[in-house]
This record gives structure tokens, C-alpha cells and sequence, in this order.
């Protein structure tokens, strides 16, 4: 419509221009002079239409833009970071009164340094979201996590994570070499750290077999891995600087009965040395395990040895028997 | 490969486009191009006459502003107004005409650029959706988002604003060059002459920008890639401090994005140049010879100044023609990334004319060899390192209606295929496939879903209700006929969800365990009542709770169809009436499981160490 408004003006000079001419108030070069001044300014007005439409389109994306922009990270840096006396860097995990919400209602819990011990609860305990909190990718809403007696929220993040590592249910791989998908965070990783870590989690045979090693392209867009496989992987990526913390989120869940023997044979030698929380569903990691602990309810409801508690918690026997599996 | 990108590593496709390929694709995106008009051709006709008007009418006015300064004031002097009131309501009733005919264009050429669009969405949606389960193992959702959104809103760009340009272009071109050779056809022709440079100009700017272009479209899908990626992955980007590495390496991709385009302007901007070069350098040479002709008297000056006006308005198309050309290579890239998308052959035909079925069950494989053809994404030369490899060198096997047998074997050892086979999402290579005496190849698509079913025991829930998951086995189904489905395979739950089977899977509420998900998708199978499920067993484990529940369920589910389970972690095994084992394609035992167990053999092994990892 933006066209009709300079043509209607024209339209306008030219009715007038012509009456001023026939009346002799106007030459006719003036007449001419004004039309033409008036044909110069048709496409400015058109385009004038054209970036009132583009800027509505650019506002309403902006508004997009800031609405993501505009959210607060709510795990930071505290101010004042704190670390542990040198005495104390043993990675040692004290769960003190935890709640998260309405899952977690009340946990206390320590894992010694160099200990292993297994959490094990029905589907939907929190489990996973009990073994978040020690990384600190989630934080508590009331009480308090402590590794090596310093509250995890008065660690620098960088500093935490270093020293706890996490590996999760799922392995996820990026579309990447394995060197860079071991080497995750630390991208400066020497080749003999990662073959190490590789070595570690017992992977070490399968990438040497790939057909460029290390720079095999894995993940989605490249060489297609079995779940024992990525598994490992994932384990590798966990070891790798050798951090003294491993929470593992049920290491054995993504493999057939080919593979577990092989990873579970890597587990036992990640496990070695290190402080480590591990999620259970099956006996066969419960047994990779000094200690058990039953979540139920929001709180640990019972602790000891795997052959202590299947003899006396029925909580554990309903969850780990494996009697009516086999019918 | 450059240093700063070591990180990708080294895969399959890395090569660059080679001429012949780009050729085949610039071919493969104009039969695309071809395919999405054609509905339109009476539309487009339209479009194009009513530009025509739009020009004629545009250009009738200035004819009728002449008339009014120079017959009508005259003769308004002369007391005779009527001729300059009738110029002047002309020239109302022509801007009125052109603005109408330019809202018509705008209207006309809209509906059918957005019609083009949806249709080409529509396209490639539902072809992905077809694609072999293969192709998008390799090709990223990340790259396909890449295709539907920023491939298409190039494409977009060029309907939008190219076309229009184009055309009046065109149609100015034209007019002028007409009126060019009335008033002179020797400094016309010398004016053709410069059309050569111009062509010779234009081939090198739509070779060079298509290069160009190509390196944006794939490095804007890498950025799309990276983003999905380091999103669906950010536990582990935030629990091993990957944040840094992923910033520089967006900043990498980013930028290299950023200089594909560079690259692109820059081509754009000589080519822009040199066009406007080759017009001044004609406009000098008609001046020079235009002037030589004045002074021997064959042309008249006011003829030569006409014509050196004419000649200006003669090079401002050619700018909007360049422009065009630019926005054209741009989509036409991206048309080709669409097109070889498009083009991924289907992998299992429909018959022409399919055979009836009256599924009982019995399935039969006949002497089948199968192995997977070579790579799919890559629309170029398949690579050398990518051999085919025979998953099944020869397999005869006689499945009667209501068994159940388990697979089972180490990863590549066939299961997978199997099953694949016969749910026909690939056909063999030689031999046949049967289902109670017919050839997969000759039923038809819809018979062979409805009488058989593969669930997998990973299953994915759509958002919607409980209810909505399960009547995804067969939509026409009763509110009752969901409840009994649920009811037949012990789903309990349900019935502790917040609102019950009406409770959104998507809401935090109603979020399902994986033991739970599986209930779901058998109850899916109950309701969709196949004579034949093939079951892949869940790769990761459930708790044992959950594994009781699935496995009683399963023994429902199955009780009286024929079953096909591929055996992960062997603890469906148990109520399979039949095991085969399965080594590089071929079958090694072949027994009841009480059998087998007796042997020595594969299987016992196995089943002895999955035993021990219950204890």
C-alpha cells in the first residue's frame, strides 16, 4: 500500500502543477523539475515499508534472543572459593541431612576415601540425583555435601569437578575423534594420558583395531560403537588425570552378556584406589562393592555388606534377588 | 584437514565436492526445482502476466504525465480543461492500478513461494521418515534441523526477493533493448557486444559463488551440529568441564562459517564491479562511436543523448539481475544439500501389484544372503574404505506360526539383520523372505505392519497421554479396548499416575521409568494384535523389579504369535521355545534352551556367565 501513497502525491502535483501552469503562477520546467524530484523518493518510501516489516521480525527475535540470555546461571562460583588442607585431599564424600525437593528427605551417608560403595534403590529413589549432588550438577535444597570436608558449594567448580568425575547411564558421544571424546574437558591431554586411560578402562584394544586410532571420527557422524564399547569409552573419559572421586551412574546398564565380563574386568581395575560411588541395579555390581547402601524413601534405610543385607533387609532381597527372574 | 580442526578426527565422507559430483548435484536440485513448480504452472503464468501489466502500467504513466504538460495545459490555456482533468484522472487510475497489481503479484507470488516451501518440507520430512534406520545413524538430526531450517530459509530468501527482481529485470531488459535498436542498430549492436564479457563474467561468478555457497551450507550445518550435540549432552559437558573446549570450538566453526560467507560477498562484490566495469566501458564506446557517427552526420544528437539515457537505465537491471544471481546460488545450494537428501534411494519399494494376506505367522527365509550397501549419506563417490560386508552369507530357516525364538550371538553376528529382514526394512540381497508363503516384496506395506510388529524394549514415548502411547498401536481403538491392553500386560502404574492413562508422559508427574516404558509399548503390541512381533531385547538393564514385570508380560504378549527376540542380555531368553546361535551370519546351534544347555556349547557358556551376574 506504501506504493499508492508517492503515486497519489504525483497525482496531487500534477492536478495542482498543471492549474499553476494553465494560471501561469508555475513554468512548466518547475512543473517537470517537481515531478521528477517526486519519482526519486517512490523507492525510499517502498523500502521504508519493507524495513518496518523487517524490524518487527528483528524485535520479535530479540525478545527470543534475551529471553535465553536473560536467565541466571544457578550454579556459580562461590566468592570466596575454598579448598581442602593438604592433609585432607583423600576424596573422601559426606552426604549430611540431604534434601532435594521432595526425593532426597534426609540423607546421611560417608564414603571413606579409597572405599567403594554401591547405592542401590527402586526406579525413581533418586538415585542418580543423589550421586549429581557430589559433582555438584545439582545442588541441595537443605543440608549439606562435603568432599574432603569442604562443602562442594564452596569449591571453585573447575576445582570440584576435577577431582570428582562423573560417568553417567548413558554415554554420550560427540561427533569427534576418540581422543577428543576421552580427553573431554582436558583438551591438552597428552596421547600416553589418554592411551592410559584408555588401557584403564580396557578399551585400549578395540581403538587400536579402529582404522585411524585415535583419530577415528566416533559419535553420530562417524564409526558406529557397541554399547561395551561406548561404555568403556565412558569410563576412560572418567580416569583419565586420575581424579580421586568416581561417582558412576550403573557403569553396567548399556551391555549384552558378550561385553559385561570385559567392562566389569575394567571396572574392577578403575576401582582400585579411588573413592567411588557407584549405582547398582544388578548383583554383579553390587558384588564390584566394599558397601551398600539401600535408598528408599528419601533416606538410607539400610547399610552393610551385600550378603549382610540379603539376609536381613527385605527392601534389598525385592530388589536384588535374582530368584523370580528365573521362572 | 587443518590443524584447528584435529578434534573432528578422520571419517568416511571427508572428501571434497569433485566437479563431476557438483555437476550431478547442481542437475539433481534443478529436477527438484522442476518438480516443485510444475504444480504451480498456472499460478506462476499468472504471477507473470500481472508483472507484465504492472510494468506496462507503470511505464503508461510518465506517458500520461507528457501528455498532460505538454497537449493538456495548452489546451486548459486555451479554455478546454477537459483533456488535462482526463491525463490526470489517467494517471490516478494507473498508480491505483499498479499498486492493486502489485498487491496481487505480492499475494500471488507469495502463496506459491510458501506453497513450495511446505510442499518441500512436507518432502524431505516425510522421506527422512522413511529412511533406512542406517542413514540416520550417519546423518545427524543436527544436520537434518540444518536442512529444514536455515537450507530452507535460503531458499526462502530467493522466492521471496529474487523472483520479483528477476522478472522486472527481465521484462525492463528487454523493453529497453528494443527501443535501443529502433533508435540506433549500430550502436546497438555495439552495446550486444558488450553481452559477451557479461556472459563469460556470469559463468565464472555462478561457478566460484556455488563453490562458496556450498562451503556455507556445510558449515552452518556443523555449527547446527555442534550446538545439538554439546545441548543433548550437557551433563557430561558440564561434569568434565568441557565448556571452554566447546566455546572455542564454536568460535572455530563459527568463524569458518563466517568466512564461507566472506568468501561468498566477495565473489559477489567483483562480480558486481566488473559488471558495472563492462557498462561504463560500453557506455564510453557508444559515446566515442556515437560522437564519430554525429560528425559524419549519421546520427542525429538528440538520438545519441536519447540513447546514452536509455543505456543508463539499461545497466541498473543488470545490478538486481546480479543480485538475483547471487540469492539464486545461495538457494541453489542449499537446494542441493535438500535434493541429496531427497534423492537417498528408499531402500524396499512398495509392489505394484501387492498379493493379499491372511497373516497366520509362519515365517521363512529362503536361502537369503544379505549384506548392507555401501555408505548413504554421502552424495559423493562411495568411499574406498567402506567395503560391503556380508552380514548374512546364506541363511535357511523355517520359523512355524506361534514360536518363539530367541537369537542370540555376539554384535555383528547377524541378530540385528535378521529381524531387520523381516520386518523388511531392508530387502536380501538374494533369495526370499516369506510370511506364510508370500514374498515380503509382494505384500503390501500397510498388510505387512498390521501383521507384523517390531518393538523395541528401548522404546520411545511421543508427548501425549499414557493413552494416546498405547493407541499409537492401532488409532481406532475404545477407551475400554486401551485399558484392557494396559490391564493384559500388568501395568499397574497407570493407575498411580496423577490423572491416570490421560497423564501427559511429558510432564514431570508422569514421567516413566524405563521398566515402565516398556509396559507401555507392549501394551501398544496387545492392541495392535500382530500375527508376528520381532522383539529387540532392551541393550540396557532394567532393575530386577521392573525385569519380573516386563518378563511376565512378555509371556502374555507372546503367548500365540510367532516371535523373533533378539537376545541382548539373554533374560527373555527363558521362555523362547526355540535358540538359535548365531556366529558372522550363520546359525551354529539350533535347539530348545533345555537342549542346548545340556550341550556344551556357545550358549551354555553364556547363559553360565549371565546367570553368575544375577548372583
Amino acid at each position: 500500500m506504501l506504493v499508492l501513497l508517492p503515486e497519489a502525491a504525483i497525482t496531487v502535483i500534477l492536478a495542482l502543477g498543471t492549474y499553476g501552469v494553465s494560471t501561469g503562477v508555475l513554468t512548466v520546467g518547475t512543473l517537470v523539475a517537481a515531478v521528477t524530484i517526486m519519482t526519486y523518493l517512490y523507492w525510499p518510501i517502498a523500502s521504508l515499508g519493507w524495513l518496518l516489516t523487517e524490524a518487527g521480525n528483528a524485535g520479535a527475535a530479540s525478545r527470543r534472543f534475551w529471553e535465553v540470555m536473560d536467565v541466571e546461571p544457578a550454579i556459580t562460583d562461590p566468592e570466596v572459593p575454598e579448598s581442602p588442607a593438604d592433609g585432607d585431599r583423600r576424596g573422601r564424600i559426606e552426604f549430611r541431612d540431604v534434601h532435594v525437593g521432595t526425593v532426597l528427605r534426609g540423607v546421611d551417608l560417608t564414603v571413606e576415601p579409597g572405599e567403594t560403595l554401591a547405592l542401590v534403590g527402586a526406579t525413581g529413589a533418586g538415585k542418580t540425583l543423589l550421586t549429581s549432588l557430589v559433582g555438584r550438577l545439582v545442588d541441595v535444597t537443605d543440608g549439606s555435601v562435603l568432599v574432603d570436608g569442604v562443602d562442594v558449594r564452596r569449591w571453585r567448580l573447575a576445582d570440584l569437578r576435577r577431582v570428582v568425575a562423573t560417568a553417567f547411564e548413558e554415554p554420550v558421544l560427540i561427533s569427534a575423534s576418540v581422543r577428543e571424546n576421552v580427553a573431554l574437558g582436558v583438551p591438552d591431554a597428552p596421547d600416553d594420558a589418554v592411551w592410559e586411560a584408555l588401557e584403564v578402562a580396557g578399551a585400549r584394544g578395540f581403538v587400536e583395531a579402529l582404522p585411524w586410532g585415535l583419530d577415528t571420527r566416533i559419535g553420530e557422524q562417524g564409526m558406529s560403537l557397541s554399547g561395551g564399547q561406548r561404555q568403556r569409552l565412558a569410563l576412560a573419559r572418567a580416569v583419565i588425570g586420575r581424579p580421586p572421586v568416581l561417582v558412576l551412574d550403573d557403569p553396567l546398564s548399556a551391555l549384552d552378556v558378550h561385553t559385561e565380563a570385559e567392562v566389569e574386568a575394567a571396572l574392577r581395575r578403575v576401582l582400585g584406589g579411588v573413592t567411588a560411588l557407584v549405582v547398582a541395579h544388578r548383583p554383579s555390581t553390587v558384588q564390584l562393592a566394599d558397601r551398600v547402601a539401600v535408598l528408599a524413601d528419601g533416606r538410607i534405610t539400610a547399610l552393610g555388606r551385600h550378603t549382610e543385607l540379603l539376609a536381613q533387609d527385605a527392601t534389598y532381597r525385592d530388589l536384588l534377588s535374582a530368584e523370580l527372574v528365573r521362572s | 584437514m587443518s590443524a584447528d580442526l584435529e578434534w573432528q578426527g578422520v571419517g568416511d565422507d571427508d572428501q571434497e565436492v569433485t566437479r563431476a559430483a557438483g555437476l550431478r548435484l547442481a542437475r539433481s536440485a534443478r529436477r527438484l526445482v522442476g518438480s516443485l513448480l510444475r504444480p504451480h504452472r498456472g499460478g506462476v503464468a499468472l504471477a507473470l502476466l500481472i508483472l507484465v501489466l504492472e510494468n506496462a502500467v507503470m511505464l503508461t504513466g510518465p506517458l500520461l504525465v507528457a501528455l498532460a504538460i505538454d497537449t493538456g495545459v495548452p489546451a486548459a490555456l486555451d479554455g478546454r480543461p477537459g483533456e488535462l482533468a482526463w491525463a490526470i484522472v489517467g494517471y490516478a487510475a494507473c498508480g491505483l492500478a499498479s499498486a492493486g497489481l502489485r498487491a496481487g503479484f505480492l499475494l500471488l507470488s507469495g502463496r506459491i513461494g510458501q506453497d513450495v516451501l511446505l510442499e518441500l518440507r512436507r518432502r524431505v520430512f516425510t522421506h527422512a521418515q522413511r529412511l533406512a534406520l542406517e542413514w540416520h545413524e550417519s546423518y545427524t538430526s543436527g544436520r537434518l534441523i540444518s536442512r529444514l531450517t536455515s537450507d530452507l530459509e535460503s531458499i526462502d530468501d530467493l522466492l521471496e526477493t529474487g523472483l520479483d527482481g528477476l522478472l522486472g529485470a527481465l521484462l525492463s531488459l528487454g523493453g529497453i533493448t528494443v527501443l535501443l535498436l529502433v533508435i540506433d542498430p549500430v550502436l546497438a549492436g555495439v552495446v550486444l557486444a558488450g553481452f559477451v564479457p557479461l556472459v563469460l563474467l556470469t559463468r565464472w561468478f555462478q561457478r566460484s559463488s556455488r563453490a562458496s555457497y556450498r562451503l556455507t551450507r556445510t558449515w552452518v550445518a556443523r555449527v547446527i551440529v555442534h550446538f545439538v550435540e554439546s545441548m543433548n549432552g550437557i551433563r557430561a559437558v558440564q561434569a568434565y568441564r568441557r565448556e571452554a573446549r566447546n566455546e572455542s570450538i564454536m568460535d572455530q566453526l563459527n568463524g569458518r562459517y563466517r568466512d564461507a560467507n566472506a568468501a561468498a560477498l566477495l565473489t559477489l562484490s567483483w562480480f558486481v564491479a566488473s559488471v558495472r566495469a563492462v557498462g561504463n566501458v560500453t557506455l564510453a564506446l557508444v559515446l566515442l562511436i556515437g560522437a564519430l557517427r554525429v560528425t559524419d552526420g549519421a546520427l542525429e544528437l538528440g538520438a545519441l543523448t536519447a540513447f546514452l539515457l536509455y543505456l543508463r537505465r539499461f545497466y541498473d537491471p543488470l545490478d538486481q539481475l546480479a543480485q538475483f544471481l547471487n540469492a539464486y546460488q545461495s538457494a541453489a545450494a542449499a537446494l542441493e544439500k535438500l535434493a541429496s537428501v531427497l534423492d537417498t534411494p528408499e531402500t524396499v519399494p512398495e509392489p505394484e501389484h501387492p498379493q493379499p494376506l491372511r497373516a497366520r505367522g509362519e515365517l521363512e527365509f529362503d536361502e537369503v544372503t544379505f549384506a548392507y550397501p555401501r555408505r548413504w549419506s554421502s552424495p559423493q563417490a562411495p568411499s574406498p574404505r567402506a567395503p560391503e560386508r556380508p552380514v548374512l552369507p546364506e541363511l535357511s530357516l523355517h520359523v512355524p506360526a506361534g514360536q518363539t525364538v530367541a537369537l542370540v550371538g555376539a554384535t555383528g553376528a547377524g541378530k540385528t539383520t535378521i529381524a531387520k529382514l523381516a520386518a523388511r526394512f531392508h530387502d536380501p540381497t538374494s533369495g526370499r523372505v516369506l510370511l506364510d508363503g508370500v514374498d515380503l516384496r509382494s505384500l503390501a506395506d500397510d498388510d505387512l505392519r498390521r501383521a507384523l510388529v517390531m518393538v523395541t524394549q528401548d522404546p520411545f514415548l511421543f508427548s501425549g497421554s499414557v493413552a494416546d502411547n498405547v493407541a499409537l498401536g492401532r488409532p481406532s481403538a475404545t477407551r475400554a479396548e486401551i485399558e484392557a491392553a494396559l490391564a493384559a500386560v500388568g501395568a499397574e502404574f497407570v493407575q498411580d499416575l496423577p490423572e491416570g492413562v490421560d497423564t501427559d508422559v511429558r510432564k514431570r508427574s508422569g514421567r516413566l521409568s524405563a521398566g515402565q516404558r516398556q509396559l507401555v509399548s507392549l501394551a501398544r503390541v496387545v492392541l495392535a494384535d500382530p500375527a508376528v512381533v520381532l522383539l529387540d531385547e532392551a541393550t540396557s538393564s532394567l532393575d530386577i523389579p521392573s525385569e519380573r514385570a516386563v518378563q511376565a508380560a512378555l509371556e502374555t504378549v507372546l503367548a500365540d504369535r510367532t516371535a523373533l527376540i533378539i537376545a541382548h542380555r539373554l533374560s527373555t531368553v527363558a521362555i523362547a521355545d526355540r535358540v538359535l546361535v548365531l556366529e558372522r551370519g550363520r546359525i551354529v546351534q539350533d535347539g530348545t534352551p533345555r537342549e542346548l544347555l545340556a550341550t556344551d556349547g556357545d550358549f551354555a557358556r553364556l547363559h553360565a556367565a549371565w546367570e553368575s551376574s544375577l548372583r
